[in-house]
């Protein structure tokens, strides 16, 4: 009798996780596919007549310039940022120079500096009053115009694509470099025809990367361009200024042309070949002997080290002058001490940061294990339908932040399915934004390990669920790990992909800050940006403790090593492509 | 969801995981102010939606300064909890016309009348005629009772007077003083299709001096700036700063308040002005707290918190301002006629656009 009831549950457990299984095609569809459509519904008259005029609006007007705008700031910031990447990530994998810990640190520190505060501190080092430009150089520039948006995406964005091009670095065989050495090859042929060709990965992932992010971005040319005007900010200006809901709708559909033509033209360059997908497996042995390197030429160091010391400054002075418009008396003018901003943002403002925790938490959480579920379903599956879901699960990497907004607004608000003024919508499209990390972590362990593996624990006898919980789950904490740490800090610091969806209830810190700024109220917004840093880096050092648990760590390593893979194999193929 | 159907595995992962997500759960639980976190997130997966209904929190979307300390002073003195959200009047516009039959707000709280007027017209706003509104001015509140002005917004010039000094310019006292060649470059204003404040101030000068002298004035003036700024803010914040000299703005006293060097310059030959509304959301499940609210900005005490917290003339006369703020009586406002300007808005923005626009 007890058996028989133990098989019923087990049964219905089983079919619970089919049902799960279900879930996830589905809620890809719902979460992803559906708002996308109902974009570009809107941006085509629907409800209403079919039309095509909001597109007309914007090719046959003096906004077509918007167009060229935006590729004149995204193409040349984000080829700046992917060098600049690249000569970071040179200079600290390659030089031998020790440090390398604390440059990562500071890369990740950069990428949390909050939007808004980093050109409000742009404007007061660099500006006309600048503490640089005027007190220090005694210059009087005026600092408007697509130049000053370059410069600050790229130094912003550099830190991206050098996280990116630096894990790819670290990973690579050297066995191909060291060979054209010994075939007598000078070190910068083999830099030019080994190295670089073996990095295209990394750089056109960087690439692709920064320029996204860069089109997304409507708060730097709002703040710096000077009347500049790009696609991303317009999109906003459309809906906050002229409630013109389709025609932002258009702009975004605009928008996410160019990410889908870069992230094609990804595809086009890697192609079929493969650069690393197998690497970390056979490479072991290799990468044990490693040869010392012979480092650079002495000025080429020298000139790397300088650029990252333009880099660190840069940052560095960006960030001091957060604090420094955090606790003093007037942003830029009066320097006194003073408390007053962040007495001045105890009350509600505490409840705003409280959220942005809350929901970072619940994504970071929650969200991994949807990119993870969505990597076992679609893991063995073949067929068009397979890589159709494949591509709407990475799809968020080049939705532009403001296109998902506008399409969760436009989706959810009424039935079948009303969500929002919710605190589950927001939580829903951070989750589903950040879902390619996790899923493509997942899927790369899952290339190299899981297959044959999984196929061991069915010939055993084990049904589908164990197998996936048993070893896939086990396997993929890496993945889990890599898109949780990702899902914290982009939550935490994210504002136009939620500015729409935001309500009296559910303020976020980002939103504070960009109301601050617009207040006029600069010394609160700094003091908000510090809150939020400052918060950011423990949530991050919190949520890592778990990984640091010794009985958590070795009995997980054990069940790894049981299988004769080290802990740092699936580690390092896990490292996601980053974002 | 999946979570739950994990626990019974005695796996090291899983365990670990169900303890971080409780320790989210304490994190957003565990919050301080009652009420609106306690049930604030719920379980993904869990679709239901929640509204606001009587008994919960005011949901006030804002274009207002000062917003904190007014709606502590009216949960001071009335008991009703209030949650806010500050947007500029576009937004709310396009939130309710998104929301429209589910409103996600309650009260819309300041803006541009324009606005209101559009809102009231789309059947979006609620009529109401508070019992405190026949203290106020009946040039200042709509005839159906759709929106009542609370304030007055004034069109001044933010001029940063350390600069002035610097450059030896005397501090500019009207409109026609703005054209003066040295300040090229030092005057910003923002776009009139985003800003509410460009488009009165321009529709001000072309009601003030006829059509065709009004463009050729704003042509003469579009010397003098550098560009359009997208955002209402920016003009007075570069003038604090010292960016430029000049920034054409509502918000001069907040500047100054703030500590800045500025002078805020109501222009003697016409002062460009708009009344701040309030105004009950179509369809609020809330309708009496709302009403409550409406009644409370009206009334004497309300209106001395509203002017003292955002330094602007009151619409109820006999309510007390502060220093910073003039009296009404004191100031040359421009004889502007709204409705002349709602239907002309279009034509006006499309030919800066096509004229002036940079």
């Amino acid at each position: 009798m007890a058996a028989k009831l133990s098989q019923i549950t087990a049964e219905a457990r089983d079919s619970i996780f089919r049902g799960m299984g279900m879930l996830i095609p589905l809620s890809l569809l719902v979460f992803i596919l559906y708002p996308f459509f109902r974009v570009f519904l809107s941006s085509l008259g629907v409800p209403g007549p079919f039309t095509l005029q909001y597109y007309s609006q914007v090719f046959f007007s003096p906004k077509v310039i918007l167009v060229w705008n935006t590729l004149l700031v995204s193409v040349p910031s984000s080829l700046l940022a992917t060098a600049l990447g690249l000569l970071l990530a040179l200079l600290v994998v390659r030089s031998g120079l020790p440090g390398r810990g604390f440059f990562n640190l500071f890369a990740i520190f950069n990428i949390i500096s909050p939007p808004f505060v980093s050109a409000l501190s742009f404007i007061m080092l660099f500006g006309r009053r600048g503490l640089i430009t005027r007190d220090l150089l005694g210059l009087d520039v005026q600092l408007f115009g697509w130049e000053s948006i370059v410069v600050l995406q790229a130094f912003g964005h550099a830190s991206v694509a050098y996280l990116v091009i630096a894990t790819l670095l670290s990973r690579m065989d050297r066995e191909l470099e060291n060979a054209a050495r010994d075939l007598g090859a000078s070190e910068s042929r083999v830099f030019f025809s080994v190295t670089l060709p073996l990095l295209t990965p990394g750089l056109t992932a960087a690439f692709v990367l920064s320029f996204t992010l860069s089109l997304a971005d409507f708060g730097t040319p709002l703040l710096v361009g000077g009347g500049f005007r790009v696609l991303a900010s317009e999109a906003y200006l459309q809906v906050i200024g002229q409630y013109n809901m389709a025609l932002a709708a258009a702009l975004c559909v605009l928008l996410l042309l160019p990410c889908l033509a870069v992230f094609r033209l990804e595809k086009l360059i890697l192609g079929e070949r493969s650069f690393l997908s197998e690497a970390p497996v056979q490479a072991i042995g290799s990468r044990k002997k490693e040869v010392s390197s012979r480092g650079f030429h002495p000025l080429v160091t020298a000139l790397l080290l300088f650029i990252a010391l333009l880099f660190i400054m840069f940052s560095l002075s960006i960030f001091l002058t957060i604090v420094t418009g955090a606790f003093t008396n007037i942003w830029g003018y009066d320097y006194t001490l003073s408390l007053k901003h962040f007495e001045a943002i105890w009350g509600q403002g505490l409840k705003s940061v409280r959220n942005s925790i809350t929901f970072a938490l619940w994504v970071a959480l929650c969200g991994p294990m949807v990119g993870i579920v969505t990597a076992y379903y679609l893991a063995g599956r073949r067929g068009s339908a397979a890589r159709f879901l494949e591509f709407t699960a990475i799809l968020p990497f080049v939705i532009p932040g403001p296109f998902l907004g506008i399409s969760y607004v436009l989706s959810f608000h009424r039935p079948p399915l009303v969500l929002t003024g919710t605190a589950l919508i927001i939580i829903l499209l951070c989750i589903f934004r950040e879902l390619p990390i996790s899923f493509k972590a997942a899927q790369a362990v899952l290339r190299q390990v899981s297959e044959n593996l999984a196929m061991a624990s069915l010939d055993l006898g084990a049904n589908h669920r164990q197998t996936f919980t048993r070893i896939f789950l086990p396997l993929t904490a890496p993945a889990y790990r890599v898109g949780m740490i990702h899902a914290f800090i982009h939550v935490m610091t994210t504002i136009g992909a939620i500015i729409f969806l935001i309500t009296p209830r559910y303020k976020v810190a980002t939103f504070e800050i960009f109301d601050a700024t617009n207040r006029g109220s600069l010394g609160q917004g700094a003091a908000f940006a510090l809150l939020l840093i400052v918060l950011t880096v423990a949530g991050l050092v919190i949520l890592n403790l778990a990984w640091k648990i010794p009985s958590f760590r070795h009995r997980h390593k054990e069940r790894l090593q049981k299988w004769n893979f080290t802990w740092k194999t699936s580690k390092k193929a896990t490292t996601a492509p980053g974002r | 969801m999946f979570i739950k159907k994990w626990k019974k595995r005695k796996n090291g992962l899983i365990v670990l995981l169900l303890l971080t997500v409780m320790a989210a759960v304490m994190v957003s639980g565990c919050g301080g102010v009652a009420g609106p976190t306690e049930n604030g997130v719920e379980e993904p997966g869990e679709e239901t939606a929640e509204r606001t209904a009587p008994g919960k929190p005011l949901q006030i979307y804002a274009a207002y300064g000062g917003l904190q300390e007014i709606m502590d002073a009216f949960t001071q003195d009335t008991g009703i909890p209030v949650e806010f959200i500050s947007m500029s009047s576009g937004e709310v516009l396009s939130r309710m016309r998104a929301e429209k039959g589910r409103p996600l707000g309650d009260v819309w709280f300041g803006g541009g009348v324009d606005s209101f007027m559009v809102a009231a017209e789309e059947g979006l706003l609620e009529a109401y005629v508070s019992p405190e509104s026949e203290y106020i001015e009946e040039r200042f509140k709509d005839p159906d009772g759709y929106w009542t002005g609370v304030s007055i917004v004034l069109v001044t010039f933010v001029v940063n007077k350390e600069l002035a000094e610097e450059r030896g310019i005397p501090i500019p006292e009207t409109w026609d003083d703005l054209l003066d060649e040295r300040l090229q470059g030092e005057i910003l204003m923002p776009n009139p299709g985003i800003s509410g404040t460009a488009f009165t101030a321009m529709a001000s000068i072309l009601q003030r001096l006829g059509e065709e002298e009004g463009w050729d004035y704003l042509a003469m003036l579009d010397e003098n700036i550098p560009y359009y700024a997208e955002r209402g803010s920016e003009p007075p914040n570069k003038a604090s700063l010292g960016e430029v000299m000049i920034g054409i703005s509502p918000d001069g006293v907040n500047a100054k308040r703030e500590g800045y060097p500025v002078e805020v310059v109501y222009p003697s030959d016409g002062t460009a002005w708009w009344h701040s509304p309030v105004a009950i959301i179509a369809g609020t499940p809330n309708l009496e707290a709302a009403k409550e609210f409406v009644d409370w900005t009206l009334t004497e005490r309300g209106q001395e918190i509203l002017a003292f917290n955002s330094p602007r003339p009151s619409t109820r006369p006999g309510a007390p301002i502060p220093d910073d703020v003039p009296s009404l009586e004191t100031l040359n406002l421009v004889d502007y006629n709204f409705e002349r300007a709602a239907r002309e808005r279009d034509a006006i923005v499309d030919k800066w656009q096509l004229n002036l626009a940079k």
